[in-house]
C-alpha cells in the first residue's frame, strides 16, 4: 500500500490517524467491493442510486464532517474532512461516493457559516444521515464559471421569494428525488442589479420530508463516468422560497458562495488525491508482474521515470490539499484571527488545479501501461480516468479560473487587464 | 454488568514489509488493536447495551499502548488501565500483569480474543481464568443468554458445537465468527481522548517479568513458486490447466 512517507512538515494527530483507519476499514467493508457494480448499475441508468451505501456512509458519520454536533454534525475539523474523502475516493476511484459526500459536507458547512439558524436545524441533520441531499447549483445554461452574470430571478414578496430561471449541469438532481428526506442546494438568484453585488444565495429546497415542491421541473444526465452519483438540471418556475432560507445578506450571495466553492474545492481535490494514490497502486502491481523483453516493464526507464514523475506531482497534490485544510481549520473551526477568508483563495486553487490534473494525468500514464487490457471494460482503470475528469472540466471551479486565481494574487489584478 | 476486556496491540501487519534478500520483516509499522480484541470488545459493549454497567479495556505492552488503547475506547470502552513496560513479556508474566488488574476491581465478565494475530499462543484466558479462581468458557461463537448472574455460550469446537452454561463470574474467549465488530465513527474518536486511561507499570503491581526464552531468528517462511509455463493452443493449455486444476485441489 502507498501511503505517507515519514515527514515532519506534513503530520497528523492520533485523532486524526486513527479517523483515518476507521474510514478506510468502512470503505473497505463496504465500498471497495462495490464500486464497480455501482458504476456499471448506475450507467445503465442514472437513476440507480446506491442509497444503502449512502445511508450507510450517514450512520458512519461520512457527512457534514465539521458541521456542529448542535446541528447533527460530526463536530470535526475540515482536516478530517478531507481524510474521509481522499480514503473514499482511494476505495471506488470513479469518485462517485467521495463526490457525493464532499459536496454533503463543504454545502452543508457552507451553510451553517452563513445561513439562518431555522434553515441549518431543519437541513443539515437530515444530510448528516444520508436522508437528504445538499450540494450547489449555481452553473445556468450560459456558463458556470461566469458567476457574476447568472440570470435566475428572485423577487421578494412579504416573506417569500419567488424564483424564476434554469440550472444545469448539477450534482444531486436524481438523489434529491430518490432519497427519504429530500435535499436541495446552496443556490443563487438575481435579487439586486447587474453584476456581482446583486445576486442572493438561499437554500433551495426541491423536496423535503418525501414531498416536491411545486414549480421545480428536473432533467437527469447521461455522463460518462463517475456513475453513481447523478447530474442533471432544473427549471424553476415561480418557485417560492421562506425567507429563513436566504442564505446570508440579501445580494452578499457572490462572496458567501465564494467562500464556500473554497471549501468545496478542498475536498474535491482530496477525492482527487484519493483516487491518485489507488492509480499508483495499479500502476506498481503492474510493474511488478509484467514483464516484457524478459524484463519488468518497469526496467524500462520510458516508464518508470515517467512514473516518478508522476509521483511527485501526487505528492505536491497532497501537500497543496493538506496545506489548504489546515488553513480552513485555522479561519473557520479555530477561528484564529490572524487568518481571513481571503487567506485560502491561491491555497485552494492551487490544490484543486494540481489535484484533478494529475489525477487524470496519471490514469491516462496507466492505462498506457496496461496497454490493451486497460482499453477493455474488464480492467477498472478506465473507470477512475472518466471520473475524475469531471473535476478537470469543472466542477467547483474550471482548471483555467483556479489559473486566474493564482495569476490575480501573485501578479496583481490590475496587470491582468 | 461490570465487564473487563483484554485486548492486544499487534503491529499493523498489512504494513509489515519483508526484506527479500534476508526474509527479515521490517517492523517500523505502526500498532494496532488485535483484530480478535476488537471482536471481544464488540461482545462487551453489545451486552452493556442490553444489560447496562461498564466495559474497562485492559492491556499490557509497550509505551506505544497510550495511543493504541484510544481504538478501544472508541470503540465504546468507558475507560481503560494499561501497563505500558512489559513489551516482551510472555504469555505467563501477561496472565499475571492482567490478573493483578483485574483483582483490583469484581468483574462479572472477563472476555478476550481467543488469541492474537501475532503469537497466537492463544493462552490467556485459560491462565487468567486459573489465577483467579473462576470459570472459563473459550472458543465462544455466539452468546445465547446472558443475565446478571449466568451466561450460556456456544463454543465452536470445529467439528462439533458444544452449548455451555456457566454461572457468573466468568473468564470468555471469543473466536472471530461471534460477531462482525463496530468501526468507531468521528464522533467517537472525538470522545475516546476524553475517557480515563489509568497507567501503571509491571513494578506497580508487583509482577517481575521473567524472560525465560529469547527469540533468536523471526523470519518470514519461504514461499518457492512453481512458475510452470504451459505452451500449446488455447484449447490444448484450458484442458492442461483444468488437469493441474483438478490433480492439485
Amino acid at each position: 500500500m502507498i501511503d505517507f512517507p515519514k515527514n515532519t512538515v506534513l503530520t497528523f494527530s492520533e485523532e486524526e490517524e486513527l479517523f483515518r483507519e476507521s474510514v478506510r476499514e468502512f470503505c473497505e467493508r463496504y465500498i471497495a467491493p462495490n464500486w464497480i457494480e455501482v458504476d456499471k448499475r448506475s450507467e445503465q441508468n442514472p437513476m440507480d442510486i446506491p442509497v444503502d451505501i449512502i445511508k450507510k456512509m450517514g450512520e458512519q458519520g461520512l457527512f457534514c464532517i465539521p458541521c456542529s454536533e448542535e446541528y447533527g454534525g460530526q463536530g470535526g475539523t475540515y482536516t478530517m474532512a478531507t481524510i474521509a474523502m481522499e480514503e473514499i475516493a482511494y476505495a471506488d476511484p470513479s469518485v462517485a461516493l467521495a463526490v457525493y459526500a464532499l459536496l454533503n459536507t463543504g454545502w452543508p458547512f457552507a451553510l451553517e457559516l452563513f445561513g439562518s439558524e431555522e434553515a441549518c436545524q431543519e437541513i443539515i441533520p437530515e444530510v448528516a444521515k444520508g436522508r437528504a441531499f445538499f450540494g450547489i447549483a449555481s452553473t445556468e445554461p450560459q456558463g458556470g464559471s461566469d458567476v457574476a452574470g447568472l440570470k435566475t430571478r428572485a423577487e421578494k414578496k412579504d416573506d417569500v421569494y419567488v424564483i424564476s430561471g434554469e440550472k444545469t449541469f448539477i450534482s444531486g438532481v436524481g438523489e434529491v428525488q430518490k432519497l427519504e428526506w429530500g435535499g436541495g442546494w446552496f443556490t443563487l438568484a438575481r435579487t439586486g442589479g447587474e453584476g456581482h453585488k446583486g445576486i442572493s444565495a438561499f437554500a433551495l429546497l426541491a423536496r423535503k420530508n418525501g414531498e416536491l415542491a411545486d414549480g421545480w421541473e428536473p432533467t437527469i444526465y447521461e455522463d460518462i463516468g463517475r456513475h453513481g452519483l447523478t447530474t442533471g438540471g432544473f427549471k424553476l418556475t415561480n418557485f417560492e422560497v421562506e425567507s429563513k432560507y436566504l442564505i446570508g445578506e440579501e445580494n452578499r450571495g457572490f462572496y458567501h458562495v465564494m467562500e464556500g466553492f473554497n471549501l468545496a474545492r478542498i475536498v474535491v481535490a482530496a477525492a482527487t488525491i484519493g483516487a491518485s494514490r489507488w492509480l499508483l497502486e495499479q500502476a506498481v502491481e503492474w510493474f511488478r508482474t509484467r514483464k516484457l523483453f524478459g524484463r519488468n516493464i518497469s526496467a524500462f526507464q520510458g516508464v518508470s521515470f515517467k512514473f516518478a514523475d508522476l509521483y511527485a506531482r501526487w505528492e505536491a497534490s497532497r501537500y497543496f490539499v493538506y496545506r489548504a485544510s489546515r488553513l480552513a481549520d485555522k479561519i473557520y473551526i479555530e477561528k484564529d484571527p490572524s487568518y481571513k477568508p481571503l487567506d485560502l483563495n491561491v491555497p485552494v486553487a492551487l490544490a484543486k488545479n494540481y489535484g484533478p490534473e494529475t489525477c487524470v494525468d496519471l490514469a491516462e500514464e496507466v492505462m498506457k501501461w496496461y496497454g490493451a487490457y486497460a482499453y477493455t471494460k474488464e480492467a477498472p482503470i478506465f473507470r477512475a480516468w472518466l471520473g475524475p475528469f469531471s473535476y478537470v472540466i469543472g466542477a467547483e471551479g474550471a482548471q483555467n479560473i483556479m489559473r486566474l486565481i493564482i495569476a490575480r494574487d501573485i501578479i496583481g489584478r490590475e496587470y491582468l487587464k | 454488568m461490570k465487564i473487563a476486556v483484554c485486548v492486544k496491540e499487534v503491529y499493523n501487519l498489512e504494513q509489515v514489509k519483508i526484506i527479500k534478500e534476508t526474509r527479515e520483516p521490517i517492523l517500523d509499522v505502526p500498532k494496532k488493536l488485535d483484530d480478535l480484541s476488537r471482536n471481544a470488545l464488540e461482545e462487551a459493549i453489545k451486552i452493556r447495551e442490553k444489560l447496562g454497567g461498564e466495559v474497562v479495556a485492559i492491556s499490557a505492552g509497550s509505551p506505544d499502548l497510550k495511543k493504541t488503547i484510544k481504538e478501544a475506547l472508541a470503540m465504546g470502552a468507558d475507560r481503560a488501565v494499561i501497563v505500558t513496560d512489559c513489551s516482551n513479556s510472555t504469555p505467563e508474566s501477561t496472565a499475571l500483569i492482567l490478573s493483578k488488574i483485574l483483582e483490583k476491581d469484581s468483574y462479572d465478565l472477563i472476555i478476550m480474543g481467543d488469541a492474537s494475530s501475532d503469537d497466537y499462543s492463544g493462552q490467556m484466558a485459560s491462565r487468567i481464568a486459573e489465577i483467579l479462581g473462576l470459570p472459563q468458557i473459550t472458543f465462544v461463537s455466539e452468546i445465547k443468554e446472558v443475565s446478571e448472574e449466568k451466561i450460556t455460550c456456544v463454543r465452536d469446537m470445529d467439528d462439533y458445537l458444544e452449548v455451555v452454561e456457566a454461572d457468573l463470574p466468568c473468564v470468555l474467549s471469543v473466536t472471530n465468527e461471534i460477531n462482525e465488530p463496530r468501526i468507531p465513527a468521528l464522533k467517537d474518536i472525538l470522545k475516546a481522548s476524553k475517557k480515563p486511561v489509568e497507567t501503571l507499570s509491571a513494578n506497580d503491581l508487583g509482577v517481575e517479568i521473567p524472560q525465560p526464552y529469547e527469540i533468536i531468528e523471526n523470519l518470514a517462511p519461504e514461499i518457492d513458486r512453481r512458475q510452470e509455463v504451459i505452451e500449446g493452443d488455447a484449447g490444448d493449455v484450458a484442458r492442461k490447466l483444468a488437469e493441474i486444476i483438478r490433480r492439485e485441489a
